[in-house]
């Protein structure tokens, strides 16, 4: 009986115990109340919990962060069911929370994912201590150091990229690393190959600096995920995202001399799964100016408009696909002062016209529940023009270019191995043409190359110590057969404050003979081609180029370098000691040493080399003040006709200095100061009735300052400043200014700056 | 060059000359998350605070400052202005309340282990 009682009491109990459960889940279910853990998968394939990870319900205030578990609870928010995740040093994650009692988070490490950390505060430059790349990030605080104005202007506060006068008559800003020209360096939007061929000179005033979110400056060679051409290393921009805050961003600017730009990035949805943003630029320069007073523009007059429109449609549940489109038109005016470019009669005139249209598109994909699983399908279509007169030169030149890449990357075994593969096509259609004076023959480049190829690259990650990345390619060009590139990228941490970074690989590009030196055409020297061994009796009414012998241009590329944080005086400061030699295989060498009068084109015979070492000093005194000093030296040779020389209009020394102040109340003040020293010159000894040049340059200083107010509240920017504040100006740029249609007429011979002191203004509002 | 060497120089002098004048110490300050080390070290964005910088694992602050410039009591009253308790300052309810809510210490504080 007792035993009985018993039971039923213990059954009652039971059925106490499960119902009280039950009631105690509903009731929960009630309070509607979010569990979950966070997690990381560390690089040994572990998973562990993320204590003190931020979760919080978007747009509101209601959050909380995770325990030492990972674990956490939330009530749920009648008004928002995205969930964000955030930790220090991991992407921010955002869920979509259906109703589910139970959540799983995995954090990724956002160094795997190699993107620009926003979502906490960070220097405006710096280059990530995990990067096994030697990448600079420039976010949009540093480009605003120097306001104007486009792409090859943006550099004025990195040491790392040169930005160079390619001519005293359009007005060419040409970018350099490691003391090679534009052309080694491989130029990207959002990782599509973007300045190439017959834009590679004006390429970088195309791209508006109001119109970039950040710039990625890599020294060395980049990922074979991205081609097989950068050589001296890789600058890719990203423009505002379709996930722009901002409804409008109005930017002007004017400028001495009468440089007038506007920009305008509008954003056309407001919220929902297609989100498109259109940018519009349109500039114009209207005085002619003389600074310099050798009869000639320092400066084209011009103008340009841009239009360009992007969007991004989030198609399914890990899939979407991005894409735009861009129409430019651009025109320069230059020459001796009052001249009429149209009829010049007697006077020397220079006209420099580009039209541009290019479309884009991108596909990716991320397997669900797989983050570290995804496609990408990259397109890109481009029509590139190009118009030149030079006195009595012209060139017109036109580019078809279509690239196809995919990537399909993911892990093996853990996220400790990962790689990436896929295959690319790129295509390239030339017609140019060329004719020196009326007497030449036109010299004229007709040609399609086509080169498909297949990628590995893969990633060993043993953080934080760690990194390998070791990439090839296969490729095979249409005109010139197979070749393979295999790069290596090696990071090792020495302590958490120091790290070593080397890289090794190779480079290929097919030169645009013309394109690229048309600049060259400002001056009375005579393009000089291989001679060709044709058994013809006719006699050629034009020279091929194609039959010229080029041979694509193949370098090696190998870099070490230093990262060390430390402190001086309790304040974080960083130094950076960077070695880079390149070594040429083979280059289409043009050579303005042999004679004073020509430009030889020719392939490498011999040796071609550069060196670079680059030591930076980074220290932040007081909070809200950076100083950058940075010293570098260049070694750039190569084997001419006569000898093995230095190559032209590269200094071998160089210094840098960047102050940097920003108050409480939003003044920044931004000061540059450059020297930059000696540069050899081209020859101009042949010229014995004519001007001299000395064999080298001298050496000089330079610097920017710039002074700008925020007004947070209104969004609004304002900012003034000077550029060559101490007036320093190449007096004598052009050779036989006088007399432009002699013979020893020539304005490539720019050094320094022909234009003096300019004080510019502008303004940036965002709502 | 010269004058770039001269800066530099400068700089170097400055620093040494500032560097006897300061006190090193550590203090407990309450708070959470990444946000909270942005706030508390902004807080102690002031003339006479050399560096400041605080720990989220282990909640503490490290602060270098001028004693002649600024009083230890005035730094403890700084933090605690932010919206952060510190062992010797209590924040003000209005500021702290409007903190957002990872960073809401009092109710749901992170603490590690040690």
């Amino acid at each position: 009986m007792k035993i009985k009682k018993r039971k039923a009491l213990t059954r009652f109990l039971y059925l106490f115990f499960f119902l009280g459960l039950q009631l105690a889940t509903v009731h929960a279910q009630e309070k509607r109340i979010l569990r979950g853990i966070v997690t990381e998968t560390t690089d040994k394939g572990n998973i562990l919990p993320i204590e003190g990870a931020s979760i919080h319900w978007l747009y509101t205030q209601s959050g909380t962060t995770s325990d030492s578990l990972g674990h956490f609870q939330l009530p749920y928010h009648p008004n928002s069911r995205k969930l964000v995740i955030s930790y220090i040093g991991f992407k921010t994650d955002t869920l979509l929370i259906a109703g589910e009692p139970f959540v799983k988070v995995a954090l990724i490490n956002r160094n795997e994912l190699g993107e620009i950390a926003v979502s906490y505060v960070r220097k405006s430059s710096e280059v990530s201590f995990i990067d096994p790349f030697k990448t600079t990030l420039m976010n949009e605080k540093e480009l605003f150091k120097a306001a104007c104005c486009n792409l090859s202007e943006s550099f004025e506060t990195n040491p790392s990229v040169d930005v160079a006068f390619s001519d005293a008559l359009t007005g060419t800003k040409q970018i350099q690393m490691l003391g090679l020209a534009s052309q080694y360096t491989l130029m990207s939007q959002e990782n599509i190959p973007s300045t190439r061929g017959i834009s590679m000179l004006q390429g970088p005033s195309f791209t508006p600096g109001t119109w970039l979110k950040g710039i990625q400056v890599t020294k060395g060679q980049g990922s074979v995920v991205n081609g097989f051409e950068s050589m001296a290393g890789q600058i890719n921009t990203e423009l505002h995202s379709t996930e722009t805050k901002e409804r409008l961003y109005l930017n002007s600017y004017y400028g001495a001399g009468g440089r007038t730009e506007l920009n305008m990035v509008t954003r056309l949805h407001t919220d929902g799964k297609f989100r498109h943003v259109l940018f519009l630029h349109g500039n114009t320069t209207f005085l002619e100016t003389d600074h310099n007073k050798d009869g000639f523009m320092d400066n084209p007059t011009g103008r340009q408009g841009n239009l360009l429109y992007r969007f991004r449609w989030d198609l399914s549940k890990g899939l979407s696909w991005m894409g735009g489109f861009r129409v430019l038109d651009d025109l320069r005016n230059s020459g001796q002062l009052g001249v009429n470019v149209d009829n010049p009669g007697k006077l020397y005139a220079m006209k420099l016209g580009a039209q541009r249209q290019e479309a884009w598109s991108k596909l990716a994909f991320t397997f669900p529940r797989k983050v570290y699983k995804s496609m990408g399908l990259q397109m890109q279509f481009a029509n590139q023009n190009n118009q030149a007169r030079f006195g009595k030169h012209n060139y017109g030149g036109q580019q078809q270019s279509t690239y196809i890449n995919f990537i399909y990357q993911s892990i093996i075994g853990t996220t400790n191995h990962k790689f990436k593969t896929g295959f690319s096509i790129q295509s390239d259609r030339f017609a140019e043409r060329l004719v020196q004076f009326d007497t030449l023959l036109p010299v004229v480049w007709n040609q399609q190359e086509v080169v498909s190829g297949a990628f590995f690259e893969y990633t060993l990650n043993v953080l934080p110590k760690f990194t390998l990345v070791s990439g090839i390619r296969g490729d095979y060009s249409s005109i010139f057969n197979g070749f393979i590139t295999p790069r290596l990228h090696l990071r090792y941490a020495i302590s958490d404050k120091t790290v070593l970074r080397a890289s090794a690989g190779r480079g290929r590009r097919l030169a645009s003979v013309l394109g690229e030196n048309m600049t060259l055409l400002a001056s009375s020297r005579v393009f000089q081609f291989p001679k060709l061994n044709l058994q013809t009796l006719v006699p050629l009414s034009e020279y091929p180029l194609s039959m010229a012998g080029f041979r694509p241009e193949i370098a090696w590329n190998y870099g070490l370098s230093l990262q060390h944080e430390f402190r001086l005086n309790y304040r974080p400061a960083t130094l950076h000691i960077d070695f880079f030699h390149t070594r040429f295989e083979n280059q289409l060498v043009v050579d303005r040493y042999e004679d004073s009068r020509s430009v030889y084109f020719y392939n490498l015979e011999g040796r071609s080399y550069s060196n670079n070492l680059q030591i930076q000093l980074e220290v932040e005194p007081m909070r809200r003040f950076d100083i950058r000093l940075a010293y570098r030296l260049f070694d750039t040779r190569t084997q001419y006709k006569s000898q093995l020389l230095n190559a032209p209009m590269v200094a071998k020394h160089r210094a840098f200095a960047n102050f940097a102040y920003e108050t409480k109340t939003k003044w920044s003040f931004d000061y540059t100061l450059q020297w930059i020293g000696q540069k050899p010159l081209p020859s101009t000894s042949g010229n014995h009735h004519g001007d001299l040049f000395a064999n080298s340059s001298e050496a000089y200083w330079l610097s920017n300052v710039q002074v700008s107010k925020s007004f947070k509240n209104q969004g609004l920017d304002l900012y003034v400043g000077a550029e060559n504040l101490f007036n320093f100006m190449q007096h004598h740029a052009i050779l036989n200014a006088s007399t432009p249609f002699d013979e020893y007429f020539d304005a490539t011979l720019v050094w320094g700056p022909v234009f003096g002191r300019m004080v510019y203004g502008g303004m940036r509002w965002k709502w | 060059m010269k004058n770039l060497m001269l800066l530099v120089v400068i700089l170097l002098g400055l620093q040494v000359n500032a560097q006897n004048k300061t006190e090193k110490t550590t203090l407990k300050v309450f708070g959470n998350c990444s946000q909270c080390k942005a706030r508390i070290e902004n807080a102690l964005d002031q003339k006479g605070i050399k560096m400041a910088e605080w720990n989220i694992k282990s909640k503490e602050l490290v602060v270098v400052y001028n004693p002649t410039k600024i009083s230890l009591e005035k730094i403890h009253e700084l933090i605690a202005k932010s919206g952060h308790d510190t062992e010797k300052a209590t924040a003000p309810d209005s500021v702290y309340s409007e903190l957002p809510g990872c960073c809401l210490y009092r109710e749901n504080p992170h603490t590690h282990e040690d």
